[in-house]
This record gives structure tokens, sequence and C-alpha cells, in this order.
């Protein structure tokens, strides 16, 4: 092989070495491993986390009794449907998701009072249903535990953040959010019905 | 060019990235475009202004409840135009809107509640059945239902915000002039739709 075509390969090389294209094969990739992976691919789909927002917002409206049970069984039962791959049939997801925002979103606009028993019943449901949505996408066990760890810490945010209202605007504007939850979920479910998402 | 210059320009060309500058694509426009939705138009606009106005006017329970009740009704409407369920006299319904709000408003009308959000709701049903039978193809339903709530719900609380102005006596002529106006834009836009 001649100097020339050596050379020429080499800068070749160099040069590909140098612009990587940013591999695609997971659905979130942050460098930091899988944990991170599936902190950021939860954290990143609104699908997943505004439902279950929206149900930590009620929880935390009913008291802390209703948060704690939200928090540790909406998690569990999450990781439990994605580690049992209990993935949603296609095209179901999306209806799922919409049932859930239209649900939850429906409960937090009416303040309906629930007792601690069908809240931990809904978290089961809600935890279930993401959980069988997310498995379609992703069912390592790192990614699962790291967007479990992030569900967690999003339900003992949003719930204590409400925990402390005692009337007046501010639970008023998180009912205003519960019916912007629904609303969004109407339009879904038209979207999903209509062959368009 | 000289030939030891090819690999080099083949590297190139090989590891080019493709321009994007111009191309909407993906979640983020799915709801930036259901954020502009609703503010598209002047006829949602001063409709969707006035459901504000009217509440701050009627005082609580109304200025929550009024703007609770319209996004879901107008989420039906929605629904109801994206399955291709129709909805006669559409256009019609949304000037109607404008008129009919805006002298609630000029008005000052202190309506029953349950009027007051059954008037406010047969109107975001007109008007969401409009955007649900306009949403583009090809965007993220998704994003673009929570841009489109989004929206119309910040439109209702820049109804509200101006509406506070009526404490004060010169911001209750205020906001009755604004009816005017938005009365008298329903009328052009029913001048219009006729």
């Amino acid at each position: 092989m001649g100097r020339f075509v050596r050379r020429s390969i080499a800068r070749f090389a160099a040069l590909l070495a140098l612009a990587p294209v940013p591999a695609s094969a997971h659905l979130v990739s942050t460098g930091f491993g899988p944990v991170t992976d599936g902190a950021w691919h939860f954290a990143l789909s609104p699908e997943q986390f505004l439902p279950m927002a929206a149900l930590a917002l009620l929880a935390g409206l009913r008291g802390p009794v209703h948060a704690r049970r939200v928090m540790f069984i909406l998690p569990v039962a999450w990781l439990a449907a994605v580690l049992a791959n209990a993935a949603l049939p296609a095209g179901w997801g999306t209806i799922a998701m919409a049932g859930a925002f239209l649900l939850t979103g429906g409960l937090l606009a009416a303040d309906i009072k629930l007792s601690p028993t069908v809240i931990a019943a809904l978290a089961v449901l809600l935890g279930a249903l993401s959980g069988g949505a997310y498995a379609a996408d992703d069912t390592s066990l790192l990614g699962a535990l790291g967007a479990a760890t992030t569900i967690f810490v999003l339900l003992a945010l949003v719930s204590s953040a409400v925990l402390s209202l005692r009337g007046g605007w501010g639970v008023i504007a998180v009912r205003v959010l519960g019916s912007w939850t629904a609303a969004t979920g109407l339009l879904l479910v038209g979207w999903t019905l209509h062959g368009r998402s | 060019m000289r030939i030891r210059h090819l690999p080099l320009a083949l590297a190139i060309i090989l590891t080019a990235a493709p321009a994007e500058a111009h191309i909407r694509q993906g979640e983020a426009t799915g709801f930036l475009s259901g954020l502009a939705h609703p503010v598209s138009g002047l006829d949602h606009i001063i409709a969707m202004v006035a459901v504000g106005l009217w509440g701050a006017q009627l005082g609580a329970p109304a200025i929550w409840l009024l703007p609770v009740t319209f996004p879901m009704v107008m989420a039906f409407g929605g629904f109801l135009g994206l399955i291709g369920i129709p909805l006669p006299g559409v256009e019609i319904g949304i000037a109607l809107s404008g008129v009919l709000l805006g002298a609630v408003v000029l008005l000052e009308l202190k309506a029953p509640l349950y009027l007051a959000a059954a008037l406010v709701g047969v109107f975001g049903l007109y008007h969401g059945h409009a955007h649900g039978a306009e949403l583009p193809p090809g965007e993220d339903g998704l994003l673009y239902s929570l841009g489109f709530v989004l929206a119309t719900g910040a439109l209702h609380a820049a109804g509200i915000a101006i509406g506070t102005v009526h404490r004060w006596p010169w911001g209750r002529a205020a906001l009755r002039l604004a009816g005017a106006g938005i009365s008298l834009g329903g009328i052009s836009f029913l001048w219009a739709a006729l």
C-alpha cells in the first residue's frame, strides 16, 4: 500500500471518529448510565408524568394519608407493570393515557372527596396503565428503577406542595389545572380516534 | 481540486448532518402549534377574554368557574370536531359568542351561576368544534392539545387580570366599554359569517 493511500485512509478514519453521530438505539441517552437514562426518559414523557402529577395534586388536596399512599403505591405498581413486561397492545397506550388524563383531571377539577382506599386503588390503576404504556418502549431493570425513583420524587414534591394549601386561590388554581388536564385528555381521545396521533 | 484532497472531501460529505434550520418537526412543533392556534383568530380571542372579564365582574365563584367550564366544554367540542361529528352554524355560533358575551360585559349582567355557565359552555362548544375540525394533521396529539388548552387558559387569565380593575369606578366603566368593543367585533364577525 502506498504512502498516499495509507495517509488518506488515516485522515478519513480520523475525521469519521471526530464527527460522531449520536446513537439513537436508546430512547434517551444521557451518557450517565441506564438509571439516569430511565429517569430522563420518564421526565421527557408528558403523557406519563402529567396524569401522575394530577393524581398527586388530588391526593395532596385530600391530606397526608392520601398523599402517602399515592407516593408509595404508584411507583411500585408502575415498576411492577414494567418489570412484568405488561405492555399494552399497540395503539392502546395512547388511549389508556388519554383516559388517565380525563380521569385524574376530572376528579381534580371536581375536587372529589375520595377515601384513602379509593385513592390507593386509583394509584394502582394509573401505575399499571402508565407502566404498561412505558413497557412498550423499554423494560430494562436499571432504566425502570431510574424512572420509578423519578416518579416517587415527582409525587412527593407535587403532593407536598399542595398539602399546605388551606382553601383560597391556591386550591382554585389546582382545580383549574385539573380542568386543563381533563380537557387535554378529551382532545387526546379525539386525536386518537381520528387516527392523527 | 487535487486528488489528495478527495478523501477529506469524501469524509466531510459522508459525515454531513442535515440542515434543519427551517424544518418544523417533532414534539416542540406540536406544542407551539397548539399554543398558537387559539390566538390565531380575533373572533376566538375576544370571546375568551370576554369570559374572563365577565367572570371578574360576577366575582367568586363565577370568576374561576367560568374559565374552568369553558376549556372543558371547548375540549368536548374539539373532540366532536376531531371525530367528524358536524355542528351546524359553527361560524355563526362563534360570532354570536362575541356579540352576546360582549353584551353581558357591557350590561354587567348579574346572571345566576348556572345560566352563566350554560351560556359560556354553549359557546365553548362552538369554539372547540371549530378548532377540532381545523387541527392540522401530522402534529403530536398530546403536546398540541396541551399547548391549545394552555393558550385558552392564558386568554381567560388575561381577561380575569384585566377584569380586576372592576374594583374602581373608572375600571367598571372601562370594562363596560371593553364589552361594547367586543360586542361590536362580534357583530362584524356575524356580518361576515352571514
